[in-house]
């Protein structure tokens, strides 16, 4: 099938199509903004304290003077969100960047390291990819206990499997591969090979599923701490927000609705982002 | 490589008996090397929990005694030589293996109870959760997909905008959004407990959305590709409706590559139900996990590993087999190999 462009008579059902087709990217791109500003600079859109408590606005409908409405001590939700998101994007951020170092430097290791290195490795990666990552990550919070350092822990033990499996899988087939043949041919040393030939190849497929994980391994921080099992109340979270919220859904939804909306909202631009970036580089590499 | 008259398809050649026995021990091979590697699985399984309690920091007696509690020594000796915690490492492994060869899975630290028993007593409301969920995945996916699939691109971008919607949206928040506007806004669906079906209805629902929008994006996908194979053309040139087309043949093709999400939806709908349950206020494993893991209850947390690590393995083995049964070229590559 080829693409046939019609001219003139449907231009203005056209141009409104285009429009409607662009309105999710330009929520998404705008929700991306907004929560890196919020990330930097929490207090950019409001003066008000995150920890303010005014009990006679307690559960307040959202409004003009608060747009996502107050929560059951009269603090302001939409600030809180604001406030929040440092603490639950950074955590899932630093889970990926931790995870696809560890997972990048075992899956080398065993693609590279001999046959015994490789048996350990593989049976180990099938036993922690034989539970669910979020079994796997409460299975380390009962032993460690929770916190804000301990769910990173958790959670980079929960997803470096994902990342050792796929770097271990690049690097054999990078490693049998013609080009690295000749470098050995050439007479280039194991490490620079590993360096200049394989790393190379096996980060790209790596990273590109980095950057879509990121979303999920926000959720999966947002989702432990509203079991109360991630980082502890002083530091504000999405996922506690939701939690506290449920306890008011029948009076106020607002407290747990508004604060999950941002979280699935920044979720979905992650992805969509990261999807985006990897059509143009696959378009990029074939073109 | 070298030509082989005799059995093609086997590519075992010399005496070999003909292709039919040589095929069927192959295959038994290979669903012997399944089993073995499955119990593998579960083998490190166990060595990891092992491995997580004997980490878990505090002193078991303790935990044991309840907080507190202050004992002599005497007592606390005691404890420590029925428990057998004194015992060197590889004296406690080897008995924890021979107690879970006997089903038996601990006592919990808090409850005081049979961790068998107790994760007996909680599976029927999840088993309840999870099959519903299953059965509104899979009812969803392939409604989508079979309706979409080969359609008017204005269809096709808006399954593909369900499916990322589905794919990213916290589940924990959808159940929120849910009981808000089914329980509390519409009041006519219960929104917390587990009285009945009506009950399993917002958080099966729930609980299939990412497995729905996953399935119906693969299955669109399969579906698509086999609409464009020749066989379908061929059909479509007998007279067969689109939709005919769609559910006789490429549907089959569809679902053999589908299967490849057995595994992960499974994981999935497990580990989503400690979300769930939470949300909606159910009884179940889940809520038994959140409550252990809060607790540190670490005999109740290990045998709801292990447990899940039990059916996943089960599943991972039945949906590869299936797969065999669904496509038979992969038969053919399995005696191949």
């Amino acid at each position: 099938m080829t693409d046939v462009v019609v001219a003139s008579p449907t231009l203005p059902d056209r141009s409104v199509r285009r429009f409607v087709a662009g309105a999710p990217t330009i929520v998404l791109t705008g929700t991306l903004l907004l929560v890196v500003l919020a990330v930097t600079v929490p207090g950019i859109f409001t003066d008000v304290s995150p920890t303010a408590v005014d009990p006679s606005a307690a559960l307040a409908a959202p409004s003009g003077a608060h747009w996502f409405g107050t929560d059951q001590l009269g603090r302001d939700v939409f600030t809180r969100v604001l406030h929040g998101a440092r603490g639950s994007l950074l955590l899932g951020f630093g889970t990926v960047v931790l995870a696809v170092w560890i997972g990048s430097a075992l899956g080398l290791a065993a693609a590279l390291g001999g046959r015994l290195v490789d048996l350990v490795f593989t049976r180990v990666m099938a036993v922690m990819i034989a539970i669910p990552p979020l079994l796997l990550a409460l299975l380390v919070i009962a032993v460690l206990g929770p916190g804000s350092g301990r769910t990173m822990i958790a959670m980079v033990a929960a997803l470096t499997p994902l990342y050792g499996r796929l770097v271990r899988a690049e690097a054999m087939v990078a490693r049998r591969s013609g080009y690295v043949e000749a470098a050995r041919a050439l007479g280039v040393g194991r490490t620079a090979v590993v360096v200049r030939h394989v790393l190379p190849n096996v980060l790209g497929p790596t990273l590109a599923l980095a950057t879509v994980e990121v979303g999920s391994a926000i959720v999966y921080v947002a989702g432990l701490s509203f079991l109360g099992l991630g980082p502890r109340p002083p530091s504000p979270q999405w996922g506690l927000m939701l939690a506290e919220g449920r306890d008011y859904l029948r009076s106020a939804w607002w407290v747990g609705v508004c604060p999950g909306a941002v979280l699935a909202l920044t979720v979905l631009a992650f992805q969509a982002a990261a999807r985006r970036a990897q059509e143009r580089l696959a378009r990029r590499g074939a073109g | 490589m070298h030509v082989c008259e005799q059995a093609p398809a086997t590519g075992e050649c010399g005496p070999a008996p003909g292709p039919e026995p040589a095929r069927r021990r192959a295959v038994l091979r290979q669903l012997l090397r399944r089993l073995l590697s499955g119990a593998a699985v579960l083998l490190g399984a166990v060595t990891l929990t092992f491995t997580a309690l004997q980490l878990a920091p505090g002193d078991p007696v303790a935990v044991l005694l309840g907080p507190g509690t202050s004992a002599s020594p005497q007592v606390r000796a005691e404890i420590r030589a029925e428990y057998g915690l004194d015992d060197p490492a590889p004296l406690r492994y080897a008995h924890y293996l021979g107690r879970l060869a006997r089903g038996d899975l601990g006592t919990s630290y808090q409850l005081q109870q049979p961790v068998s028993q107790l994760i007996g007593d909680q599976l029927r409301p999840t088993a309840e959760l999870a099959a519903a969920a299953l059965a509104l995945t899979v009812l969803i996916g392939v409604v989508i997909a079979v309706a979409t699939a080969g359609r008017r691109p204005g269809l096709r971008a808006a399954a593909l905008a369900w499916e990322s919607l589905a794919l990213s949206v916290p589940t924990f928040w959808l159940g929120i959004v849910l009981v808000s506007v089914f329980s509390f806004q519409l009041r006519i669906l219960p929104g917390a407990g587990d009285q009945g079906a009506a009950s399993l209805v917002l958080p099966s629902l729930t609980l299939a959305t990412p497995g729905a929008g996953a399935l119906s994006r693969a299955l669109r996908e399969g579906l698509e590709a086999a609409l464009a194979q020749p066989f379908a053309t061929a059909a479509r040139a007998r007279g067969l409706s689109p939709t005919g087309v769609t559910m006789r043949h490429a549907l089959r093709h569809a679902a053999a590559s589908a299967l490849n999400l057995g595994g992960w939806l499974v994981g999935t709908l497990l580990a989503g139900t400690v979300l769930i349950e939470t949300v909606f206020a159910r009884p179940g494993l889940g809520s038994l996990t959140v409550q252990a893991v809060t607790d540190r209850d670490m005999p109740v947390v290990m045998g709801i590993v292990l447990t899940s690590a039990l059916v996943a393995t089960v599943v991972f083995t039945i949906v590869d087999l299936m797969q065999r049964v669904l496509d038979p070229r992969l038969r053919v590559e399995a005696v191949d190999r």
